[in-house]
């Protein structure tokens, strides 16, 4: 390939001090490259490193170190050539491969060294080219490497094709960050830069580029704002308080480290002021609506996707938790999981933002929701531990338990509190195949949807949730995976929020549509009752309910509490219901005085009985005499014996 | 029309689950309120509604009611969905029963939590804004008493707020619950809408939050607002 389809295809070309102090290097650089640069408008880049190196040399007196100095002199009067500053304080050493190696799958890339003798034990023009050939990350852009003899530049072409070939020393290899026990102390340092950018600013990224912050999206939020650039990347920029030692190692680790998850909007570059101080950084673009304010308000998510049913849903969950294992193999942990932090457009495309949160190695993520953390680790800062894998498949088993039950929490239940006070396990409601049922579920249709749900998935919600058990992220991918097969076939009604409990006919199939749907008397809304239960009222010739759920629970007004048992019963004048009120008797078997309630004695009323005169306990056993009375011997007895008459 | 609206409430709760803030608004309409400031309060209570219903959780996670004290004390707007909520017209007129009018917003704060607790809803522990112009005219000591103790156990947050130089900024001191008793002051009638504008925004802040969560609400005193110590 000719050097100028490089350098005008927008190829980043980094030097090495070989190449700069090469005899004909003047020749080169002056007559072949600088026009071509300045043609095209770009600029070389000469890592600090290679820097650091000339002048080392300086100091030594190098004998062609002369040549560098005139090169990079007169270059940089026409502005030629730039550093990369992006891991100035990373990498010392080895800088141009470890560059190489995390721009490799952005960038179009060419080196122009003349490090390429076979003679010596590094050759740095082979391990350039070798990055290629890595197999550890599809989508490598290209790479090129040139050397200057003379008076010509030649391209220098891969030495080890051909035996490399197949050779299994590139073998499929995740970049992992280490996972430590042991958090980050510091004391966080502000950096205190001079200038915030502000819409209108320019901003500068670590390659040296500019880009126009052209518009906020959305409020000022607690650590920063967040903005549109010229260039279609988002730029976050911190409050001034917010730029801090620690959030720049954090947002410099996960770029260096050159991370690609479709849709995952990691930080790709960092952004500097016009002073050159850190203030942000810059991520993709994420597009759609946030889970918190389109799934899980009903009329939100009713505008926001009118034509869902179940399989998007589920569609959404699989792809949230493809992204966390994903994530999850770099040892990258969320930490804030949250259904503010994912926006959907529709259910295959998904964006993770605010991922400066993500906790990477002893940089812990500082922030959290209650909701979505184990309640071991409540009461603790966020900033105060690291957290681990589980956290996260807890975060996001809550998150996708909300996705099947749009918007409601696995612990609400009827008779809680706050969130956090229902966050306990023996307060998840509903029904779990071990003997309990449905646990103060909460009022509404969320048991209908529960009970729609195929087992496996509840019963790995029902571990994780109830039993406190850890389950893995494949399991939860696994059945997942399988109800989307479910729904799809046909198999599992597809429902958001079906009307009755899931009908299962005497082969095991689910049952759809097999329900009467009747309008409630009351509140006119539409309810059902599966056929299966309308034929067995018929059958008893009982008539079909006239109220939904919702209206059967309301009080009716004329109804009161009985002050003593607390049951509604009707009456207008009386307190106390008829079970309540009544008369106390001396039992005529063991003196002991017992109640005969008003509804007893209705009772016996209508059996034309007469009135007991003993306790039920000297009923029921028949071997206490009955005592003979006579109106006189028991004066206060008699005349009981005579009103019960 | 009670049976009507308790099937709205009921239905509301079931359907929507996200997490309620309920707020209640007990506001002082006795006669001194006569003229300009009971105006202006109008106009301020229906910004502040405005306000809450184009904030998009908000609108689903706030609920309002507004209590009245003037010689009696009337909830003239009992807690629903704010789509479905009419302001009511404020007239001023009579003495300031502030201690009943008190009671009674804890009354219905109380009765709403009781009602999302039992339809399995989560809420956020209730706000009440307490507005008043002059002195109090019936025995407020209960009232105190009850809020003292919601407050220390963290399930009430009462903002006092004394309108203009004339209220009784020792009796708003022991209502508040804010850091070191705090009271904000409007300082007069036309900054009303400054003051429902603070609201708005932290009473949006809260929606969004995590139930129990320390939040820093917006300073006052960019609103306008006075605060006494």
């Amino acid at each position: 390939m000719e050097f100028e389809e490089l350098v005008k295809n927008d190829y980043k070309i980094f030097v090495d001090t070989s190449s700069l102090m090469q005899k004909d290097s003047e020749y080169i650089f002056f007559k072949v490259i600088a026009p071509l640069l300045y043609k095209y408008q770009k600029k070389l880049i000469i890592p600090k490193s290679v820097l650091n190196e000339i002048s080392k040399h300086n100091y030594n007196k190098h004998k062609d170190i002369e040549k560098a100095n005139h090169v990079l002199d007169e270059m940089a009067k026409f502005e030629l050539w730039g550093t990369n500053s992006k891991f100035d304080e990373q990498f010392a050493d080895n800088a141009i491969t470890s560059q190489f190696h995390s721009l490799r799958l952005k960038y179009n890339l060419c080196l122009i060294t003349n490090d390429n003798s076979y003679k010596k034990d590094g050759n740095l023009s082979q391990d350039i080219l070798d990055l290629k050939k890595s197999r550890s990350s599809e989508g490598i852009k290209d790479i090129r490497v040139f050397y200057i003899k003379d008076e010509k530049l030649f391209e220098f072409y891969d030495k080890n094709k051909h035996f490399k070939k197949g050779n299994t020393k590139f073998k499929k290899n995740i970049f992992k960050f280490k996972l430590p026990q042991n958090i980050h102390y510091q004391n966080d340092k502000q950096l205190n830069p001079n200038d915030i950018p502000i819409e209108g600013s320019l901003v500068i990224d670590n390659m040296g580029k500019s880009h126009k912050l052209l518009k906020q999206i959305g409020r000022t939020g607690g650590e920063g704002s967040v903005y549109l650039t010229n260039t279609n990347y988002i730029c976050k920029i911190y409050k001034k308080e917010k730029v801090t030692l620690f959030r720049k190692e954090k947002i410099v680790k996960l770029i260096q480290n050159n991370i690609k998850i479709t849709n995952v909007c990691l930080p790709e570059f960092i952004v500097y002021n016009k002073q050159k101080e850190f203030v942000g950084y810059l991520m993709a673009k994420a597009e759609g609506h946030e889970i918190k304010t389109s799934i899980f308000i009903p009329p939100l998510f009713k505008q926001k996707f009118s034509h869902w049913n179940r399989l998007h849903l589920a569609k959404v969950a699989f792809n949230i938790l493809k992204k966390v294992e994903q994530l999850h193999s770099h040892n990258i942990i969320l930490g804030d999981i949250n259904p503010s932090n994912i926006l959907i457009k529709n259910e295959n495309n998904i964006f993770f933002i605010d991922t400066d949160s993500f906790q990477i190695e002893e940089y812990p993520c500082s922030v959290g929701m209650v909701a979505y953390t184990r309640k071991e680790r409540h009461g603790k800062r966020y900033d105060e531990y690291l957290r681990n894998k589980n956290d996260d498949i807890f975060a996001v088993s809550v998150l996708i338990f909300q996705l099947m039950l749009p918007g409601k929490l696995p612990y609400s239940f009827s008779g809680g509190g706050s969130e956090k006070e229902n966050m306990n396990p023996k307060n998840f409601p509903y029904k779990c195949y071990d003997g309990d049922g449905y646990n103060n579920a909460p009022d509404g249709q969320w048991v209908y949807i529960w009970s729609h749900l195929p087992k496996k998935l509840k019963l790995l919600f029902c571990r994780i949730f109830k039993k406190n058990e850890k389950i893995s992220l494949q399991e939860l991918i696994k059945e997942v995976k399988n109800y989307i097969y479910q729904l799809e076939k046909g198999f599992q009604s597809t429902d958001i929020f079906p009307l009755t409990h899931k009908q299962i006919d005497d082969k095991g199939n689910v049952l759809k549509d097999d329900f009467h749907e009747l309008n409630c008397v009351v509140c006119g809304s539409n309810f059902a009752i599966p056929n299966k239960q309308v034929e067995k009222l018929k059958v008893k010739g009982w008539n079909l309910p006239t109220k939904c759920d919702i209206c059967k629970k309301i009080p009716n007004p004329d109804l009161k509490k009985c002050n003593q048992c607390g049951k509604n019963f009707k009456d207008k004048i009386n307190n106390l219901c008829k079970n309540c009120r009544g008369r106390d008797i001396t039992c005529i078997g063991c003196y002991t005085t017992f109640r005969f309630t008003d509804g007893e004695k209705n009772f016996y009323d209508k059996k034309g009985l007469t009135y007991p005169k003993k306790c039920k306990k000297c009923r029921n056993d028949k071997s206490t005499p009955t005592p003979t009375y006579s109106n006189t011997s028991n004066s206060i007895l008699g005349s009981l014996w005579g009103w019960l008459k | 029309m009670a049976q009507d609206l308790m099937i709205l409430r009921q239905q509301d709760l079931v359907s929507n689950p996200t997490t309620r803030l309920p707020v209640c608004l007990c506001l002082d309409v006795s006669g001194s309120m006569h003229g300009e400031p009971i105006e202006e309060l109008k106009k301020g209570v229906g910004y502040f509604f405005e306000a809450i219903k184009s904030d998009e959780i908000a609108r689903y996670s706030v609920e309002l009611s507004i209590v009245v004290f003037q010689s009696s004390v009337t909830t003239i707007l009992d807690f629903a969905n704010i789509d479905r909520q009419r302001i009511p017209s404020l007239t001023a007129s009579g003495l300031t029963s502030m201690g009943a009018g008190v009671e009674q917003a804890l009354n219905i704060l109380e009765k709403r939590k009781t009602e999302y607790s039992s339809k399995g809803v989560d809420y956020y522990q209730p706000w009440m804004v307490l507005m008043t112009d002059g002195y109090s005219t019936d025995d407020t000591s209960n009232a105190i008493k009850m809020v003292a103790r919601l407050g220390s156990n963290k399930k009430l947050t009462l903002f006092p707020v004394a309108i203009g130089d004339n209220a009784d900024i020792s009796i708003l001191k022991q209502f508040s619950t804010m850091n070191q008793n705090a009271v904000l002051k409007v300082k007069s009638a036309q900054y009303f809408k400054d003051f429902f504008e603070w609201l708005s925004q932290s009473v949006a802040i809260v929606s969004q939050s995590v139930p129990g969560e320390k939040i820093s609400a917006p300073n006052p005193r960019e609103f306008n607002l006075e605060i006494e110590l």
